[in-house]
């Protein structure tokens, strides 16, 4: 594995919205190999609307958004929040998992045996192999995120994406998710959403506070001051010794007064 | 009772009927499953009355109704389909104001067509039993062009249905597989017009693929048992049609919800036994 990081997704300059709605400003932001960035930010500050950039799902109104692709592996894989699952939806988790893989599958057929084995592997890892064959509908908040989580790395991606990982995980899965996901990090860039700094800021390499437009630590230390110059919301940060790093002069990444 | 039975099947529209019952229920199990999965049956009710404007329009200029009726339906929900993705408008709403406009467009329509409108009401009721020859034809080509498009893009199909975000990370062509099924919908539909009219199509399209989610969570079982629940169906329905003489429409949707009723209270009774158990 190469040191150096490389682009793999460019936010550049955008602006972006809906309708006449304009919910982030001159954002930019680059995701490079080996990066492992925590986004916080008030409810409506745009959090989902930067995802939604990212993942290619909305069209920003000025600005781009470069993905750069490389390799045979998948570039994205998404997690989204379980709470936008139809749960009612004819569907096993099994076929959840190999959801992934669709894009190496091609028309007619179903999966290889090779990928089902894949799959399978997932799920034991995240403790759910016992519940393939249920339908989405009888599993837990908790379970059918750890479906979706095995849905979205099935496809070994550059990047994985996870939107509030942690709302329906309890306690003790939510400790094994943050080492698992440190762990991936060796081999892929992660971009979390999440509501809770508290756990966000021991595991993440650098902080993107969302707000309308978006200030980039290079760091995972914030200390209030800043958390209130940004206004983000400040939850408990006090983990542990509470750092107190004072950061030099947040260099804005960009401007918003123009 | 033989001899009912021997004479029932020696009749020519008979035989149409059943060849179309055995279509139909191929192209309301794949198309009807997934409108029901998708969650897209108040769409499909608009998509299917608006379909009356085109036959409308039509009758006045004195072209084939179904011909009016399949541009009408597949323009408005490509339209709904480009819509949903946009999110521009509510979608109720939108749905709910081409529902009635298209019917709206459709009465005016036959009103200004000078003479009386003889079938009009085989439009809205639909009658398996006078089906013609090309209207068999055309639901074999759908019924085959809705099959192949389910055999080779059957994953896709489930899973831009049940996650399109993710499916576009993925880049399964999402848009494609939207708009060709929109088509599919629209016409299905408008072939359907014929055997079942305008009026009891929306749940000839929804009863079996909902007996069938009862009995099962897989995409693939509910797709295979909604074509078998609503081959049966239809041919009980023609049967009590042509015995009892009333329309046939009418006799295949009550059958399908009997059998939707017997299934749903078997669901309950288990359920109680089950709690009992407990």
């Amino acid at each position: 594995m190469t040191n150096q990081p490389e682009k793999l997704i460019e936010v550049v300059n955008v602006t972006a919205g809906y309708g006449k709605n304009i919910v982030l400003r001159n954002v930019s932001l680059t995701i490079n190999t080996n990066d492992f960035i925590g986004i916080i930010g008030p409810n409506g500050g745009g959090k989902t609307t930067l995802i939604k950039l990212i993942i290619g799902q909305l069209k920003p109104f000025s600005g781009e958004v470069i993905f750069h692709i490389k390799g045979n592996g998948s570039l994205i894989g998404y997690l989204p929040q379980a709470s936008q699952i139809d749960k009612n939806f004819p569907v096993t988790v099994k076929e959840v998992v190999l959801s992934g893989l669709l894009e190496k599958k091609g028309l007619f057929g179903g999966y290889s045996r090779q990928q089902k084995n894949i799959a399978l592997d997932l799920m034991k890892r995240v403790g759910i192999d016992h519940l393939q064959n249920k339908s989405i509908g009888q599993l837990s908040g908790g379970q059918l995120q750890r479906a979706l989580l095995c849905r979205a790395l099935i496809s070994q991606p550059q990047v994985l994406i996870l939107d509030e990982p942690n709302t329906y995980v309890d306690s003790k899965f939510e400790g094994e998710l943050y080492e698992m996901l440190r762990k991936l990090n060796e081999r892929m860039a992660i971009v979390m959403v999440s509501h809770d700094l508290g756990t966000i800021t021991s595991y993440v390499k650098t902080i993107a506070c969302v707000n309308g437009t978006l200030f980039y630590h290079q760091s995972n230390q914030i200390t209030n001051e800043q958390l209130a110059a940004y206004n983000c919301p400040i939850q408990i940060i006090a983990h542990g010794p509470v750092p107190h790093t004072v950061l030099l002069d947040h260099d804005k990444v960009n401007q918003h007064n123009h | 009772m033989l001899e009912v039975v021997t004479q029932f099947f020696q009749y020519t529209f008979i035989q149409n009927a059943l060849l179309a019952a055995v279509l139909l229920s191929v192209i309301t199990g794949f198309i009807g499953s997934y409108i029901v999965v998708r969650r897209l049956v108040f769409l499909s009710g608009g998509i299917t009355h608006a379909s009356f404007g085109g036959i409308g329009i039509a009758w006045y200029l004195g072209l084939n109704p179904i011909l009016g009726a399949s541009f009408f339906s597949v323009l408005s929900a490509l339209g709904l389909e480009y819509l949903s993705q946009g999110r521009t408008l509510r979608e109720d709403s939108a749905i709910g104001m081409l529902w009635s406009f298209g019917m709206a467009v459709g009465i005016l329509f036959v009103f200004l067509t000078p003479g009386y409108a003889p079938n009009l009401m085989s439009f809205l009721f639909g009658s398996i039993l006078t089906i013609s020859k090309t209207d068999i034809l055309l639901l074999l080509i759908l019924a085959g062009l809705t099959l192949m498009f389910f055999v080779a893009f059957y994953y896709h199909i489930l899973f831009v249905a049940f996650d399109s975000d993710f499916a576009k990370t993925q880049n399964v062509p999402v848009k494609f597989i939207g708009y060709s099924l929109a088509i599919l919908i629209a016409l299905s539909i408008v072939f359907a017009i014929r055997a079942v009219g305008i009026i009891l199509i929306i749940s000839l399209l929804t009863i079996p693929a909902n007996i069938a989610n009862i009995v099962s969570h897989r995409f693939k079982t509910i797709i295979l048992l909604s074509t078998l629940i609503s081959l049966i169906s239809i041919v009980v329905g023609i049967a009590i049609s042509f015995r009892l003489n009333v329309p046939s429409g009418a006799t295949i949707i009550t059958t399908m919800m009997a059998f939707y009723l017997i299934a749903k209270s078997i669901q309950i009774i288990r359920q109680w036994i089950f709690m009992m158990k407990v």
